[in-house]
């Protein structure tokens, strides 16, 4: 599973973590499994105002991942 | 057919206008964003925009289809700047051609106020001793 980050994100979390999980699981869940596995400074991804998307369509932290997805989080967007 | 292009250049406006469909219209109306020098951060050169680029142009490509379909619109362009873009120059160029002036005004205010909620573009300022600083953080 790919996962990707934006932003001033990218500069704190890196441009992309690649995990393998064969089974499917939640946003949050994953969220979950990038601050054990990957350090404490992914926390950030639980404030609120983090966006998540999956496949390129917003999602939410119930929202299911499967193995070949592409999630990215990112701030509030500001663009225009 | 919609058109939407997300690149560094600067974009001509006329040139953007002239592409545009206007077959039974008789209205175009264009939004044009610039970079604001009077924001959070004072003697700005100008923004940097991160952007992330597959799902910008399918959020753009959704924003426009459902403009085209919920206000009869006859064809819809999107032009976003990412990179580097000095303070004043042109960041964004919205345009739509409609049969009457009302629903071109009010689609192309439409799309701006949804890509503004749904692109995934992000900008970071940068003042004349370039330092930068990123919008939305915490």
């Amino acid at each position: 599973m790919k996962i990707k980050f934006f932003a001033w994100l990218k500069e704190s979390l890196g441009e992309e973590v690649v995990i393998e999980h064969t089974t499917p699981l939640t946003v949050l869940e994953l969220k979950n499994k990038l601050i054990s596995e990957h350090g404490e400074k992914f926390a950030v991804l639980n404030n609120p105002s983090i966006l998540v998307s999956v496949n390129l369509e917003f999602a939410e932290n119930d929202t299911v991942v499967k193995n070949l997805d592409e999630v990215a989080f990112f701030p509030p967007v500001t663009g225009g | 057919m919609p058109s939407i292009k997300i690149q560094e250049e600067d974009f001509p406006v006329s040139t953007e206008t002239q592409a545009l469909s206007k077959e039974k219209s008789g209205a175009v109306v264009s939004f044009i964003g610039y970079v604001r020098d009077f924001n959070e951060t004072h003697n700005l050169k100008g923004i940097y925009l991160d952007c992330y680029l597959d799902m910008a142009y399918k959020q753009l490509e959704d924003i426009l289809r459902n403009a085209i379909k919920t206000y009869n619109l006859n064809d819809a362009s999107i032009i976003h700047r990412i990179g580097f873009i000095g303070a004043e120059e042109q960041i964004v160029l919205v345009l739509v051609s409609a049969k009457h002036r009302q629903e071109a005004f009010t689609a192309c205010a439409h799309i701006m106020d949804t890509l503004k909620t749904q692109a995934p573009f992000f900008k970071k300022e940068v003042d004349t001793n370039n330092v930068d600083h990123w919008l939305n953080k915490f």
